[in-house]
């Protein structure tokens, strides 16, 4: 069976282990534990009889106390920049992360995740804004880990790209 | 010790292969139960390199295969990773070694209690990471909605109650005042933080709050102007029993130009404060500027180096950052560090690592392919642009600074994380040497003069300490009747071996070092004695001598020269002193002490080398000067230079006015003398009269003259 390796980068606090838990086991605790290091999980998708296994790896936030590392992008087949819609710093950091990772890896496609979907919007960035900032990637998508909303089709997105 | 008795006392918990000429990794530690988890044996116990059941293990072969083909001597850490088995978690952390003996390791390491203390320190430092950006997040939200409703022109009655009822429960502190700082609105939580009571009231509290923090009186008009809020975190401590630090906004309500209010958000932040320090400190952080300390600083400098990638390390230090706290407080000058280190980090970005290593010093590690094209010459240029941009204070002051910086070049250089760190201290060293703004790359070069530097620097001291210095002297003349007025007293160093070393060598040696004020109490010493020697020939001459700017700003330079007089039993009037102008441009104020102080013990002061400074005419003006020494460069061309001559001609008219008297330095011709004779320049100094000449000789010579 093809393997396919996603890497899931991001600021601290935004959702992306909660994404993956959410895609891979279903399910979500809102209790905030940070990752130390990288944890990788394994989902096969299917999609017309064709079946593929997902390599997700989770990756620690990056921020003040953990730097960027371009050497676990090595071998992905996609990367996923999530954000989180109710901090608009996240936002900030997650274009900064997006240029690391094309500086290192320029020809991997980009996926830009807005997650928390469930809660209410409350960062000044506007539709204009946000369009800007996602046209430098593959594709956007808006997710909630919480309600599992677009997290199932993001991945099959990114499987079958 | 052997590693199956470290792993049966528990002391380790790790799994070790021995990398075998046939390329295979041999395991040594085959009963560890966890292995299993990771990777597969055969029964020789020969790590199965096509069955790797762990993929993040699988993937660091990649870089672990580099690490054991080189030859160089290092170890090459994955990082932390972890690794499910069944509903338990393994947390791993994987080393290739290159050891010196030529011996090559894997070692795979069970790291749970690193990675649980690890996950506990962080943990606690981003939930108040995160908690502080929901709190800003709240600040702009109410921001928002007050300014939107305050600024409709609506009438106040209509306004208050759906304000108050919004804002009523609210945790964060709310005060709205009108534009003459009346009170309109407040919210309980404004109260209990302002430490409110019935005789002082929110409004009073916050203009009590502004003075506290030392804000300077244009503070808020400055918001209006620019049409933007203030957002920042401030301790504050109005009575004894009640301190807090505060997350504070203040907004400026404007209906097109108009001010209509004020509004204040407050929100209790002492906690995350407290917490924040402990976790910072914890996790290898400067508890001020929030950027790595020194020890994180170097660790990271030694994964840099494991990893073998080309870097290059920038140490960065702030010039006379000491005057600054003493001169705008300490308060300011922490405002200006933390200001500093975030201008640092949003230039650098993610493509370096950052650190605050010492109190006024700086460091950044970069990757040599992140530098996009550009030089490191050109980078830091940029670097330094952005850091000297003038620095905006609490209490109003809008200081400039300079920087240094110290460049070294991984692998180049040095390759281990001690030595690139002295290469980079000593191109930095040497920039220092250099003046503000100085970058140094580090070289072969630049390293034997910074030895040479040294060992100058250490017989320097020795020969102050052994009175190896003697002193000169060379006349100035009264141009009009010839005769000696004044002599100018100048250090000559001569060592044990011959060599005479040059005062302009020497004297910038002192300067760079500590070793000015040794110098500066030799000095004047020395001149008291030749001043005696002097009058003991019945002379009538001042004797000057030159002041550096680092003796003027220590305050210890004052009580020198009087106690020296004193223990010669002189009087002030035999003396006079020579600074340059660069000495005012920092300290205007504490050089107008000083030269006040001075000249009421009757010392004359001259400005040295005038014209060639920035010969700003504002401390002519402020400042008590006697004297203006115009420059040799200007002298040295006189007869031909119409450019000299203009020059010379316009300062001598300036000094006529301001009542200053004028020294020509530098004389060497008659014709140089008449041309300054018949523009009335009052002294003259220069080979023409005489070398500077040993204290017995000038005295003779000058005896033979009256």
């Amino acid at each position: 069976m093809i393997q396919k390796k996603v890497c899931i980068l991001g600021p601290t606090g935004v959702g992306k282990t909660s994404l993956i838990k959410q895609f891979v086991e279903g399910i979500f605790s809102e209790k905030y534990k940070t990752t130390i290091g990288v944890k990788i999980d394994k989902k096969q998708v299917n999609k017309e009889g064709r079946g593929i296994q997902l390599l997700i790896w989770d990756l620690e936030g990056i921020d003040r106390y953990c730097g960027f590392n371009p050497r676990y992008l090595r071998g992905a087949s996609a990367y996923i920049v999530v954000v989180d819609q109710t901090r608009s710093q996240s936002l900030t950091e997650g274009m900064e992360i997006l240029e690391l990772a094309k500086e290192h890896y320029p020809d991997i496609p980009a996926f830009f995740v807005i997650n928390k979907t469930d809660l209410p919007t409350s960062w000044h960035w506007s539709e204009e804004e946000l369009n800007t900032c996602s046209q430098k990637f593959a594709l956007l998508t808006k997710t909630s880990a919480k309600t599992g909303e677009n997290v199932e089709s993001l991945f099959n997105t990114i499987a079958f790209w | 010790m052997d590693i199956h008795l470290l792993n049966a006392l528990g002391i380790t918990n790790c799994a070790l292969f021995k990398y075998t000429d046939s390329h295979e990794l041999e395991c040594l530690t085959p009963e560890l139960p966890w292995l299993s988890h990771v990777v597969t044996l055969d029964a020789n116990n020969k790590l199965q390199k096509q069955h790797i059941p762990s993929i993040f293990l699988d993937d660091f072969f990649l870089d672990a295969n580099e690490v054991w083909k080189g030859n160089n001597s290092f170890s090459l850490s994955s990082g932390f990773w972890t690794e499910q088995n069944g509903s338990h978690l393994l947390r791993l952390e994987a080393l290739a070694i290159n050891s010196e003996s030529g011996a090559r390791y894997l070692v795979i390491k069970n790291v749970e209690e690193q990675f649980d203390e690890r996950r506990r320190t962080l943990q606690a430092a981003r939930e108040l990471l995160l908690s502080h950006h929901e709190i800003v997040g709240q600040h702009e939200y109410i921001r928002h909605k007050l300014n939107n409703v305050l600024r409709k022109n609506t009438r106040l009655q209509k306004l208050v109650p759906p304000i108050q009822q919004a804002i009523h429960d609210l945790d964060t502190g709310v005060v709205i005042l009108d534009n003459e700082g009346a009170l309109v609105l407040d919210n309980k939580a404004s109260h209990r933080l302002l430490y409110c009571n019935s005789s002082t009231p929110s409004s009073i509290r916050i203009g009590e709050l502004i003075k506290d923090i030392g804000a300077p009186p244009t503070f808020l008009s400055a918001l209006v102007e620019k049409k933007t809020p203030w957002q920042g975190e401030l301790f504050w401590q109005p009575v004894d029993e009640y301190k807090v630090w505060l997350q504070v906004t203040i907004h400026p309500v404007l209906q097109g130009d108009q001010l209509t209010h004020w509004v204040y958000l407050l929100t209790d932040i002492t906690h995350i404060h407290g917490n924040e320090e402990s976790a910072l400190i914890a996790s290898g952080m400067d508890s001020l500027t929030k950027v790595a300390n020194r020890n994180l600083f170097i660790d990271t400098v030694k994964r840099f180096v494991n990893e073998q990638s080309a870097f290059k390390l920038f140490l960065i230090d702030i010039c006379g950052f000491k005057k600054i706290n003493e001169s705008l407080s300490y308060q300011s000058g922490d405002e200006i560090l933390k200001t500093f280190a975030l201008r640092l980090q949003s230039f650098v970005g993610n493509a370096g690592f950052i650190a605050r290593i010492g109190s006024n010093e700086f460091a950044l590690v970069k990757r040599s392919d992140t530098f996009k094209g550009q030089t490191s010459e050109d980078y830091t240029g940029e670097l330094i642009k952005k850091l000297t941009q003038t620095y905006n204070v609490l209490n109003g002051s809008e200081p400039h600074l300079g920087v240094d910086v110290g460049i070294a070049d991984f692998p180049h250089d040095c390759n281990s994380a001690e030595s690139l760190l002295q290469c980079a201290d000593i191109a930095l060293q040497a920039a220092k040497y250099q003046g503000r703004n100085s970058v140094l790359i580090y070289s072969e070069e630049l390293h034997k003069q910074h030895h040479a530097t040294n060992e100058l620097e250490r017989q320097l001291r020795k020969a102050i300490e052994g009175n190896e210095l003697t002193l000169f002297l060379q006349p100035i003349v009264d141009l009009a009747t010839g005769k000696i007025v004044k002599c100018e007293a100048l250090a000559r160093w001569i060592t044990p071996f011959g060599e005479f070393i040059p005062p302009d060598v020497f004297i910038p040696l002192a300067e760079k070092s500590d070793l000015i004020f040794a110098f500066g109490e030799w000095l004047i010493n020395e001149a008291c004695e030749a001043i005696e020697a002097i009058k003991a020939a019945s002379l009538d001459i001042r004797l000057a001598i030159n002041i550096s700017g680092r003796q003027v700003a220590d305050l210890a330079l004052l009580n020198q020269i009087k106690n020296a007089l004193e223990d010669h039993k002189l009087s002030g009037s035999s003396l006079s002193i020579e600074l340059t102008e660069s000495v005012f441009v920092e300290s205007l104020d504490s050089v107008s002490i000083l030269l006040n102080e001075l000249r009421d013990m009757g010392i004359t002061v001259s400005i040295d080398d005038f014209g060639t400074g920035f010969s700003s005419l504002v401390y002519l003006k402020k400042l008590p000067i006697d004297e203006l020494k115009i420059d040799r460069s200007f002298v040295s061309e006189l007869e031909d230079n119409t450019e000299d001559q203009a020059i010379v001609q316009a300062i001598l008219s300036l000094a006529h006015n301001l009542n200053i008297k004028i020294i020509a330095e530098g004389i060497e011709t008659e014709q140089q003398q008449d041309f300054l004779k018949s523009h009335h320049c009052t002294y003259g100094q220069g080979y023409l009269y005489q070398r500077p000449v040993a204290v017995p000789e000038f005295v003779s010579s000058a005896k033979k003259l009256r």
